[in-house]
């Protein structure tokens, strides 16, 4: 609830009073853009997925918690793709695609990941500790921030919330021309 | 070597061939050398991210290395360079991997 103390207050602060005292402190904040590539070589923007509640996963395969992550993503895209949800995952390996190929393979990812760089990490505040996960409205801000491992059921109640939450639309789909959606 | 508590490294022989080993390595030049380096026996422990045991190294622990000077060194002391790379986890995630510089004094009598 809003409070003003007194009508006294003079009206030059108002506005700023108003802000202070009213604004939400769970207010979100736009998660950065980045253009990386993908398996095939294809650059990927945050961007293109607006409109779509995203699951956005640092990640690398020398990482053992994060394998614990993976097979619930992998399920939560087959499952709720279609409502306007993608995973994407981010991988920090040193070695590349050559170490992250056979790692996609093994575990049988179906969604897509983009190599990571330290440029996107530090946007997102300098991840460092694996797994680091963000889960981003259709409005393209940041709702969750999970640094290390925290349960299935977690996730699945974070991300149906934001899939149902109030002027997300349902099934609504990214921006028309987007190249948002296409796995791994 | 001694690990923050809760941490722990993979072996140098861990038992997943994504982990990635403790390794530590000396250089080459100069009139002592490394002849042999030898690491702990690992512990396998259970961790709640693994279905089966991971070969790691916790809290403190050595790693020996046996040394040899050239049959020409000279008498004195000197320092060997080298180079440690871990990469160290806790219950619930991971740190990237590391490489750090090590030196180690001698002396030549």
């Amino acid at each position: 609830m809003c409070w003003l103390p007194s009508r006294r207050v003079v009206v030059a602060g108002l506005p700023a009073l108003l802000l202070l005292g009213c604004r939400r402190s769970t207010a979100r904040r736009a998660a950065p853009d980045f253009e990386l590539k993908d398996a095939d070589g294809r650059p990927v923007r945050l961007s293109d997925y607006r409109g779509k509640v995203v699951l956005l996963n640092f990640w690398a395969t020398w990482c053992g918690p994060c394998t614990v992550e993976i097979p619930w993503f992998v399920e939560f895209e087959r499952r709720h793709k279609d409502q306007g949800f993608a995973v994407l995952g981010i991988s920090m390996d040193e070695d590349g695609w050559e170490a992250v190929r056979p790692f996609m393979s093994h575990l049988g990812i179906n969604y897509r990941v983009l190599m990571g760089s330290d440029e996107v990490s530090r946007r997102y505040g300098g991840v460092d500790s694996l797994p680091t996960t963000f889960l981003i409205d259709r409005e393209g801000k940041v709702a969750k921030v999970h640094v290390g491992l925290v349960s299935k059921g977690r996730y699945e109640n974070e991300l149906l919330e934001l899939l149902s939450s109030a002027g997300a639309g349902g099934n609504r789909s990214a921006r028309p021309g987007a190249r948002a959606g296409r796995a791994g | 070597m001694q690990l923050r508590s809760g941490y722990h490294v993979n072996s140098h022989s861990p038992n997943d061939e994504f982990l990635i080993p403790l390794r530590l390595r000396w250089d080459e030049a100069g009139p002592v050398k490394a002849v042999e380096v030898t690491y702990p026996k690992p512990e396998l422990r259970n961790y709640g991210f693994s279905d089966q045991p991971v070969s790691v190294f916790t809290g403190a622990f050595a790693i020996l290395t046996r040394l040899q000077a050239a049959t020409d060194a000279p008498t004195g002391t000197g320092t060997l360079a080298g180079k440690l790379r871990y990469q160290a986890c806790d219950e619930k995630s991971c740190l990237p991997p590391r490489t750090i510089e090590v030196r180690l004094p001698y002396e030549i009598r």
